[in-house]
């Protein structure tokens, strides 16, 4: 059965309610909820120390004087309706209500001045409770009991009335919430201290009602912390309505919003570990449903982030911070949070759009130090508005932990061509990958060489590093294994290439790449292997089946004149033709010279610096199979201490 | 056609199609694959421009191994622009040797040789033709 939020919809949180109004619902019905009430004739009980009084299995005892947290005066009558009053509506209290008396046993136990509320009624010896929210399931259940009372038989009593209707907090956002005062931002579906009455169960669809603006205090640092929820099985989905369940004209958009007074305010939007949820918000051409934002007109700086760290999808979500720089200095990230993921979750992010004025750098940080995390962007736009000048390090990678941060078919706008993904030499000593499938990176044209550092290096592809592929255009790619090699075939660069062409079969193409800086992790005997180039040999009825002579044809940095045989090698593999794999390595210990090309390369001149056209051919020493594939691997041998350096390989290997 | 590949990065497994024709590279998944090119697959073309040529002059083109005509005419104006294919790198159908020559008719001028390794792309040659004083 699908619940509902509408937020707002109560007038008030405050301590102090008007008797028989509801302050929350139980979130089982579209409507508002009425409270649940009960009237106690008291006027022939008299209490001594030691009787108790039990709401919904908060139990209030009765002292003789000067009664703290969880107790009551001893008296009778109206001084007993009075004292029972105070207590039960003492801040101080400490015990909670426990769900069981409920027909629902998953609700949670708030304390008992949160659930309900206490007066002195007419005539004054009757004391009258409501419960703060609203719900049916309230009533007709004997919750409120005595003991040790004289003059009587005082209960068990039941509460009437209560009329079940949608919650009314996503979080208490100005104020302090009910009896015990909780914090602002600590009550709500979206806080810690869930709803004091329903459950929000694992599986349970959620509908929140949308057309409205949250608006924050000014002047604090707010978190939206959704609290433990679901499971991995059975998540809790938040849908925002688009006036399919509440009608709310066209296009209703739901905003949390945060106007500050002055810099340095912003509001995260996060979860805990075990927050098994999806928030949901329609997406109109117009634009998400779900936006928060950060908004000045006087440029403060601040932030609205999203979070890595809890198991949560949030899906068409918009993170903002409107303006131009001279009006605002926000920004918009996804950050990382305390909270550690374990293999089988991540929070990913769908469809949403992080924007922001000017160029900040670090808006996707891929974890915090000391947590693991995995983190995944799918159809996000990185949009930066009035940028004036290139940004220098868009993702931030952290050196230690596990952290994993997947961008799929994401696209960047609004960038200054030359701006860059990742710093250079950054620290990556942990288990730190970025991996970019299919994402337009616009004028964020520098993917590398970042030089990743890693004292240890990247013992597997994959584990640490930067890896892009693209199944679309020119199919650029980045291979970067931290502190071992950085590959790429980045059209946008304009390399000189020689032979090889795109499926297109007129775009050139050729690979870079550089090894590493850091010792020990490249060596003559530990290479460094860039990515498989594939070769199908033709059919025996094209070219007879035969001995090969393979090919390789490249350009060396001019600073590494000094290479040989020793420093680069190929590593084939093929098929003979009785079916056996053969492979043949032409690593040369013995440190051979590299054959110089006659090939014309399109330049050997570029980026201000000299490129020597090199080639070497290795024979394979039996037939290959005709029709079969052929991979080669470049092995590089060698670290490069600069990262403009390096080899320019045409992927076309000559078999002949 | 298409092959799975779940080489190097399983993050990035997916399909990839085989390219169509020889000598074309379908990039994907970490993998680069494409089929062998044969010696005599063209790959592209290559805009070949001579400049200073006498009008009248033969322009014959052939492989330096002599085994194939890339072109053969008489040039109409001083400046002859040619396209002609090229081929897989390493195909000696690439290595070409330029002839040009007026001793046919008046004024007659020595042959004019000289050879390129073409690749996609263009290129200019200034050709000094010396009149043939004494077969004039």
């Amino acid at each position: 059965m699908p619940k509902y939020v509408d937020h707002g919809l109560y007038a008030s949180h405050a301590a102090s309610p008007t008797w028989g109004a509801a302050q929350d619902g139980d979130g089982s019905a579209i409507g508002a909820a009425t409270s649940a009430t009960v009237s106690i004739d008291l006027s022939a009980a008299t209490a001594a120390a030691g009787a108790t009084f039990v709401i919904m299995g908060a139990t209030l005892t009765c002292v003789a004087s000067a009664a703290a947290a969880n107790q009551f005066n001893a008296g009778a009558g109206a001084t007993l309706v009075a004292n029972l009053v105070t207590a039960i509506n003492r801040s101080t209290n400490t015990r909670t209500c426990i769900a069981a008396p409920h027909n629902g046993t998953s609700w949670t136990t708030p304390k008992v001045q949160d659930t309900v509320f206490a007066r002195i009624g007419t005539p004054t010896t009757t004391l009258q409770i409501m419960t703060r929210a609203g719900s049916a399931d309230y009533n007709a259940v004997g919750t409120i009991s005595t003991s040790g009372l004289t003059g009587g038989t005082f209960g068990p009593y039941t509460f009437s009335g209560g009329v079940s209707g949608a919650w009314g907090w996503l979080f208490n956002p100005s104020a302090t919430a009910f009896g015990s005062a909780i914090a602002v931002m600590g009550y709500g579906v979206w806080e810690q201290q869930k709803p004091i009455a329903g459950a929000i169960a694992a599986g349970d669809l959620v509908n929140i009602r949308s057309n409205k603006t949250v608006t924050l205090l000014s002047a604090s640092l707010y978190t939206i912390n959704l609290s433990a929820m679901g499971s991995p099985d059975s998540p809790v989905k938040f849908v925002i309505d688009d006036s399919t369940v509440w009608a709310d004209g066209a296009n209703p958009v739901l905003r949390i919003r945060q106007t500050p007074t002055s810099n340095g305010y912003g509001f995260t939007l996060t979860g805990v570990t075990a927050t098994h949820a999806h928030i949901k918000a329609p997406k109109y051409t117009s634009g998400n449903g779900f936006i928060l934002e950060f908004v000045t007109t006087a440029g403060y700086s601040g932030f609205v982030n999203g979070a890595i760290g809890c198991p949560a999808t949030f899906e068409n979500l918009t993170f903002s911070a409107p303006g131009t720089r001279a009006q605002s200095l926000g920004s918009a990230s996804i950050v990382g949070s305390t909270y550690s993921m374990t293999a089988d979750k991540v929070t990913r992010y769908i469809g949403c759009l992080l924007e922001w004025p000017g160029q900040q750098n670090a808006t996707l940080q891929m974890g915090n130090g000391g947590y693991n995390f995995r983190c995944e962007l799918i159809d996000c736009e990185i949009k930066a508005n009035d940028a004036a000048a290139a940004a220098t390090s868009l993702v931030a990678i952290h050196n230690n932990n596990t952290h994993r941060l997947v961008l799929d078919s994401c696209k960047f706008t609004g960038f200054v061509p030359g701006s860059r993904l990742i710093a250079s030499a950054t620290a990556a000593t942990g288990n730190d990958t970025l991996f970019v499938r299919n994402c337009d990176f616009g004028n964020v044209n520098v993917l590398g060489p970042n030089l990743l550092t890693s004292p240890i290096g990247e013992f597997d592809a994959g584990m640490c590093g930067f890896f892009a592929t693209s199944q679309y255009g020119t199919r650029d790619f980045v291979y970067e294994r931290a502190g071992r090699l950085y590959a790429e075939w980045n059209y946008s660069k304009g390399r000189p290439y020689l032979n090889a062409r795109l499926n297109d079969g007129t775009t050139p193409w050729s690979i870079f790449a550089v090894t590493a800086n850091t010792a020990l992790c490249v060596s003559k005997l530990c290479p460094v292997e860039l990515p498989r180039i594939s070769k199908i040999i033709p059919e025996n009825v094209d070219l007879a089946e035969g001995v090969r002579t393979l090919t390789l044809n490249f350009l060396l940095e001019s600073n590494l004149a000094a290479w040989t045989k020793q420093d680069i090698s190929v590593l084939v593999e093929y098929q003979a033709p009785d079916g056996t794999v053969e492979t043949l390595n032409s690593y040369d210990s013995n440190a051979g010279a590299l054959s110089t090309s006659g090939a014309s390369w399109s330049a050997t001149s570029w980026n201000a610096q000299t490129w020597l056209p090199k080639t070497f051919s290795v024979v394979t020493p039996t037939s290959v199979k005709a029709g079969s594939e052929i991979s080669i691997y470049v092995r590089l041998h060698s670290t490069v201490t600069n990262e403009t350096w390096g080899v320019i390989i045409d992927p076309e290997i000559i078999v002949t | 056609m298409n092959a799975m590949f779940f080489d190097g990065l399983v993050q990035f497994a997916g399909t990839l199609g085989y390219p169509a024709e020889r000598g074309r590279f379908a990039i994907g998944n970490m993998v680069s694959l494409a089929k062998q090119s044969l010696p005599n697959d063209p790959i592209g073309t290559h805009t070949l421009t001579l400049t200073n040529v006498v009008v009248g002059s033969r322009v014959f083109i052939r492989d330096q191994a002599n085994t194939t005509t890339h072109y053969d005419q008489i040039a109409g104006a001083s400046t002859v622009v040619i396209p002609l294919q090229v081929y897989v790198g390493g195909s000696p159908l690439n290595n070409w040797s330029i002839k040009v020559r007026k001793s046919s008719a008046a004024p007659k001028q020595l042959p004019y040789e000289t050879s390129m390794t073409a690749t996609a792309g263009s290129s200019s040659i200034f050709v000094s033709q010396v009149p043939d004083t004494i077969a004039s």
